[in-house]
């Protein structure tokens, strides 16, 4: 039985439907990404599963639970971690605080303990662990948010390109540490990204998301970078380029 | 019961609630200034009208009573009988005056409000008018909690009070179809257009090189003008006026009047301010009928007025007279223009296309300089 | 001459710590929700009612100051959250904008300050007693003589005035709840993502908020009396505390509260022995700090405005 799963689902916001059809399953230990060109529906179909968008139709699956419809911290406390793209940390709280709130009114979770796992996996920002978030760098704060979503222990976690806006350098250690918290932590990612190099080399599956419709799905290492962008764009358009 | 009379005190306090409410949809609903401060231009336009009229009455007789005193009350009961011409005159230069002293009022509040965002210009301005108040109520010259009185009706000539309200009627209703139709033009002008761009969005308008504060000021300086005027009516319709008039309250009514009618819609604020008027006049009447209730009729009208927001907020936000885009007869001009042809349109390209290969060429005969 | 003499400064310390309690519910409330609560002032009056009316009609178990003071407290928090509930909740899940709030906050007001009218003018008619000016029947079991001042209304309220603000304070700083309120205030979807209710944190705020100012209610009918009009009239004082605050910062708010105080007593007593300034123009000096206060440090941030201000430049911080 996959960990995650979405049946079919058709989600947006007020009247828009933005992604339609989807189905999609999740297996325990694995990374899958989620590509697509800008406006395809990537993060729509994150927020779908976490209950911050609207579901028109369709059924998402937790563990064999039905979570479709649940306010968003239900969702949350049922296991599931999300880092959104923006604003992804309280700014006027410090790196502390934001780590202790993740882990409120979480059974059976030693914060002081947890908090201290996670800053060994994330030594960047131990050092910062008394300043407020709103002074962190970019990669910084994306390490917090990864942080934040996975101190509460999830069982999937969803990461909305957490290396957008980041430097080559900062992309490559970031990456590493996701297949580092999979190994480690015990979780699966859904990972939304653009850099499509980078995404092949990290995940063990893709799905590639046109249109608000997936047109593939498949092991990462059946796919070269090239094939990817045909999808993205249509054949056509990249002859002609 | 007396309906002619009934009617008639209901429509001249439409008249002027409604100026009141086309002017806070100037402000609130096409311009986007959250106003909560409306009862204080209107208290200065009525205070004003007040002091004017009764120093001059006393002045033009050579009588040097304080304002509000017995001897003044019973004075102008004579005086303003005597020169109906004076009296209209008084009238109009008080109301025409009432405009510029009340904007004047509201363009200088809204210099320190208008750099700070809507939560805090709806407190300063309402700070403003309960500042206003209490100082009125402390103040000895103008009656101190008493207010004014005796002010001088300009159609006091007339024997008959019926008559005489039913002109008076007629009046404010001629002001306030100057006011709408003053608005509906401003409204429907390129400055209208700049307006509702700040409400939709104020970086933008900035942006495209609008001076924000200066237009909402401007549109402060009109909007409280026209409280003026309307306070400077009722200030002659009711004769007396006291600072306990202008509470807050009054200005949540004027809300009240615009969300129900609708937002930036000048028809919904004349429905709006006939409906809140109405209850106004109701809840007067029952007073008069019922005198044992154990609750003031007046306390239950209020209760309505702050239900009627909430649920007019709640159920129909739009209003019960939507906003119209179309209303805009500049938005008729658009439709209804003609399209440029085709082949005019090729003409201007290919002009334009030959001067610019001809500067080029140019360019090259003056040697690349 | 004289200028100020010690009864003048004792009166600042009071009333500023008076609007201080009024100002920082209204300013915790904003904070967390987003409501600029114009109804703030009803829950002071309604705190300050339920409280003289209990101690009038049941006088000997509620003359205890501290029982009528939790009786004004639940009261005061049951008003404020079923106007959460009834109006702002249904707004909210409407994405009605801090302007809507605002207007419906209005509405609510007006309501709820005529419902009290109507509720004094009934319970005036059933026990025969006229509440329109109503001193409350609380005795005071301990007689402390605190910094030389013996009256006992004064030194409890400075007792516990003080205590509140520092509780408070480690309410809001020092517990998870105070975490979980800071995290709706920066970021109300991301703390649904955390696995944080706001719905239930912004209950509680109400809950806290409306009882504070129902306690701000109880302690000015201790001091003076109690009247409906009594909290509006002090909306000028408070919202200008709350401005000086920002709407953002508590420490500033409980400033803004001394410093209007400060205004309206040394301030006016100074002028008045000077030049024979009018007692009259005490509101204007309030008015006067609130506006200094706009131009000289605008409030930017969420609940300020864009930064196109005065004609001098100045450094800006963007937050």
């Amino acid at each position: 039985m996959p960990l995650l799963e979405a049946r079919n689902l058709t989600a947006g916001y007020e009247k828009l439907k933005i992604v339609r059809g989807i189905n999609l399953a999740l297996n325990e230990g694995e990374i899958l990404s989620v590509l697509g060109p800008n406006g395809a529906g990537k993060s729509t179909l994150l927020n779908a599963i976490f209950g911050v968008a609207r579901i028109f139709e369709g059924k998402v699956f937790l563990n064999g639970k039905e979570i479709t419809g649940k306010k968003p911290y239900e969702v949350a406390r049922l296991g599931i971690g999300y880092a959104p793209q923006i604003q992804n940390v309280f700014p006027n709280l410090t790196v502390e605080e934001n780590l202790e709130l993740s882990a409120f009114k979480r059974n059976g979770i030693d914060v002081k303990k947890e908090m201290e796992s996670i800053f060994k996996l994330f030594p960047e920002i131990e050092r910062r662990r008394k300043n407020f978030a709103k002074t962190l760098s970019g990669g910084e704060r994306q390490m917090l948010a990864m942080a934040r979503a996975l101190i509460s222990k999830p069982l999937v976690l969803l990461l909305d390109e957490p290396t957008a806006g980041l430097s080559p350098k900062a992309t490559s250690v970031l990456l590493k540490k996701v297949k580092e918290i999979v190994i480690e932590l015990n979780v699966s990612v859904i990972l939304v990204e653009q850099n499509v190099t980078k995404a092949l080399e990290t995940s063990n599956r893709v799905a590639i998301l046109v249109g608000g419709e997936f047109v593939y799905q498949g092991n990462s290492n059946e796919l070269t970078r090239e094939e990817v962008e045909k999808m993205f764009f249509g054949e056509k358009v990249r002859q002609e380029l | 019961m007396d309906v002619v009379g009934f009617l008639v005190s209901w429509i001249t306090l439409f008249s002027i609630y409604s100026i009141l409410s086309i002017s806070l949809n100037l402000e609130a609903g096409y311009t986007g200034i959250s106003n909560f401060g409306k009862a204080a231009f209107y208290g200065i336009g009525a205070f004003f009208a007040a002091v004017i009229s009764l120093s001059a009455f006393l002045m033009l007789n050579g009588l040097s009573y304080p304002l509000y005193s017995l001897e003044t009350i019973i004075s102008m009961g004579t005086l303003s009988k005597q020169n109906p011409i004076l009296s209209i005159l008084i009238f109009l230069f008080t109301v025409v005056l009432a405009f510029f002293v009340s904007g004047i009022a509201g363009y200088m509040v809204s210099y320190p409000t208008l750099r700070v965002g809507p939560a805090f210009l709806g407190i300063t301005v309402l700070s403003f008018g309960e500042l206003l108040r209490i100082f009125l109520r402390n103040f000895q010259p103008t009656g101190g909690t008493y207010g004014l009185a005796g002010i001088p009706h300009p159609f006091a000539f007339i024997q008959d009070p019926a008559v005489k309200d039913f002109m008076f009627m007629l009046v404010t209703l001629v002001i306030l179809a100057i006011m709408y139709i003053f608005s509906e033009k401003f409204v429907n002008s390129p400055y209208g257009r700049i307006m509702k761009s700040i409400r939709e969005d104020e970086i933008a308008s900035l942006c495209l090189g609008k001076d924000v504060p200066k237009i909402k000021a401007q549109v402060l300086f009109i909007g409280s003008g026209m409280a003026g005027v309307a306070g400077a009516l009722l200030a002659y319709y009711m004769g007396s006026i006291n600072p306990d008039i202008f509470v807050p309250s009054l200005t949540f009514e004027v809300w009240a009047m615009v969300i129900l009618g609708g937002l930036a819609n000048n028809k919904g604020a004349l429905l709006g301010a006939g409906i809140i008027t109405f209850l106004n006049r109701a809840s007067v009447i029952l007073n008069f009928t019922f005198q044992n209730l154990p609750i003031d009729v007046n306390y239950i009208r209020w209760m309505i007025v702050g239900l009627l927001i909430v649920a007019s907020l709640l159920f129909k936000p739009e209003g019960l007279i939507p906003e119209d885009p179309k209303s805009s007869f500049i938005w008729n001009f658009v439709e209804e223009k003609e399209p440029i042809s085709l082949k005019k349109r090729m003409e201007e390209t290919s002009k334009k296309v030959k001067f610019y290969i001809k500067k080029v060429f140019d360019w090259f005969a003056m040697g690349g300089g | 001459m004289n200028l100020i003499d010690l009864g003048v400064v004792i009166n600042t310390l009071w009333i500023g710590l008076i609007y201080s309690l009024m100002a920082i519910p209204l300013t915790i409330s904003y904070k967390v929700t987003r409501v600029l609560n114009f109804a703030h002032t009803s829950l002071v009056t309604v705190g300050a009612y339920v409280a003289v009316i209990l101690s009038l009609v049941y006088p000997d178990f509620f003359s205890n100051v501290f029982v009528a003071l939790i009786a004004a407290f639940f009261a005061g928090a049951i008003v404020a959250i079923l106007n959460h509930k009834f109006v702002y909740r249904k707004l909210m899940d409407k994405e009605a904008s801090p302007v809507i709030l605002m207007i419906a906050s209005l509405g609510s007001w007006i309501f709820l300050k005529y419902l009290i009218y109507s509720v004094i003018s009934i319970v005036s008619k059933v026990i025969k007693k006229d509440l329109y000016f109503a001193v409350p029947a609380f005795r005071y079991t301990l007689n402390l003589n605190f910094l030389g001042i013996s009256n006992p209304s004064l030194t409890y309220s400075l007792i516990l005035g003080i205590s509140l603000i520092v509780l408070t304070f480690v309410v809001f700083y020092r517990t998870s709840f105070g975490k979980a309120m800071r995290a709706v205030s920066d970021n109300p979807q991301l703390a649904q993502i955390s696995g944080i209710s706001d719905e239930s944190v912004m209950t509680l705020t109400w809950f806290l908020c409306g009882g504070l100012a129902a306690i701000s209610g109880v302690f000015w009918a201790m001091f003076s009396y109690a009247s409906p009009e009594f909290a509006d009239s002090l909306i000028l004082q408070v919202f200008a505390a709350c401005v000086i605050g920002g709407i953002s910062s508590i420490a500033l708010t409980i400033l803004g509260g001394f410093v209007i105080a400060g205004a309206e007593n040394i301030l006016m007593s100074i002028l008045y022995n000077l030049i024979g300034l009018d007692l009259s123009f005490r509101p204007f000096l309030s008015f006067l700090t609130l506006l200094i206060v706009i131009l000289v440090r605008p409030p930017a941030g969420a609940a300020g405005g864009l930064p196109y201000r005065l004609k001098f430049k100045r450094e800006r911080k963007w937050t």
